[in-house]
């Protein structure tokens, strides 16, 4: 069955690393994917609906049409979500690392692009909640310095690969 | 476990969250304007519009004189404005028509540093965040949803009046339009505001 294939050699320091960072890496982007989806909030949760954050990345002005912002809107969330599902449980666990190291990267361009422009968006990456950065602030330095970490988070799972309890290891490749 | 790998499960969990989305998007379509017709409510539902009280009787968030004593006139569009031909959106002079009516009830979507500081009339005070977690601001529930609901922002580029409409027009408020040219055409245009009820100086 060649549902996983990592097969890194792993002391019990990788180990630690590599599941402590998809642990609070893969969190993050469950909550930050689920809340921009308009999901139930149980009450506690300060979920948005899709189209808070269709305006949010409509404000990056970047001349595409309405349907394909829509299509974004809901496609960047679901990714967000499946990328921090695959974290977390560590299965595909380096590839969705490399998709959020992608996406941080967009992100980082965007931001840049807001700022140079002067153009003042609120980030609602984590609905109303400040996760490092204030929730009500415009994007700026933080939300780049935020991106970086959540970059450099990505990067530690490609490199140290899963660590301990991912299903990425329960199966070798090929078998 | 090689590159090519790596590479070929972050394309597969791409690929999964664009068809996911795209079936998101099929079955919960964006409603991010005004022109589109508002949901019929079910009677009884949460939202639902209290029948009309007595017009005349209440002021509203007008900030108005006019209401206590006349029932609202009905406001026409005037030639002149720039946002006539947009659902949902008016300009300045219809606001200000309807704003001198005493009709309608007046949200201010700007910071609240921002409305601390000055507003028109008596507008009650909703961001978008107020939403978040399917909450209702409890503003709701003191405001006149048989009247027309007015909702600004800063002006510009500025959308949270947009973003509050349409949660407005998802609660059951039928009637609920966007004054487009916000708080700064507003007093730019020197119409008078809670602070400065003559006029902006």
């Amino acid at each position: 069955m060649k549902v996983a294939c990592d097969t890194t050699p792993m002391g019990p320091g990788r180990g630690a690393l590599g599941l402590l960072t998809r642990l609070v890496l893969g969190g993050l982007f469950v909550f930050s994917g689920y809340l921009k989806l308009g999901m139930p909030s149980f009450g506690f949760l300060p979920t948005m609906q899709p189209r808070d954050f269709y305006f949010a990345i409509n404000k990056f002005e970047m001349g595409l049409s309405q349907p394909v912002m829509e299509m974004m809107t809901y496609s960047i969330a679901w990714t967000e979500l499946l990328c921090g599902l695959a974290l977390v449980l560590g299965l595909w666990a380096r590839g969705a690392a490399l998709v959020i190291a992608g996406l941080m990267v967009a992100f980082v361009v965007g931001i840049i692009s807001l700022m140079a422009r002067g153009i003042e968006v609120k980030c609602t990456c984590f609905g109303a909640l400040g996760v490092i950065c204030p929730a009500d602030a415009p994007m700026g330095w933080c939300h780049l310095g935020r991106n970086a970490v959540f970059f450099a988070l990505a990067v530690i799972v490609l490199a140290a690969g899963p660590g301990w309890l991912a299903l990425d290891r329960l199966k070798r490749c090929g078998r | 476990m090689g590159a090519t790998c790596t590479i070929s499960k972050a394309v597969a969990i791409g690929a999964m969250g664009l068809a996911i989305g795209l079936v998101d998007r099929s079955l919960r379509p964006l409603t991010v304007t005004m022109e589109s017709t508002p949901a019929p409510l079910t009677p009884g539902t949460p939202g639902t519009p209290t029948p009309p009280s007595t017009p005349a009787t209440t002021t509203g968030a007008t900030g108005s004189t006019a209401a206590g004593s006349t029932p609202a006139p009905a406001v026409t569009t005037p030639s002149a404005d720039p946002h006539a031909g947009a659902k949902g959106m008016i300009g300045l002079a219809e606001a200000k028509a309807i704003y001198d009516s005493g009709g309608a009830e007046w949200i201010d979507a700007r910071p609240a540093d921002e409305y601390a500081l000055d507003r028109i009339g008596q507008a009650y005070h909703i961001t978008p965040d107020a939403f978040f977690g399917g909450k209702v601001p409890d503003v709701l529930s003191v405001m006149d949803r048989s009247k027309k609901v007015v909702v600004y922002c800063g002006g510009g580029s500025c959308d949270s009046s947009l973003l509050v409409a349409l949660n407005l027009r998802d609660l059951g408020f039928g009637d609920v339009v966007v004054m487009k040219d916000g708080w700064t055409g507003w007093t730019a245009a020197k119409h008078p505001t809670a602070n400065h009820p003559e006029g902006t100086p």
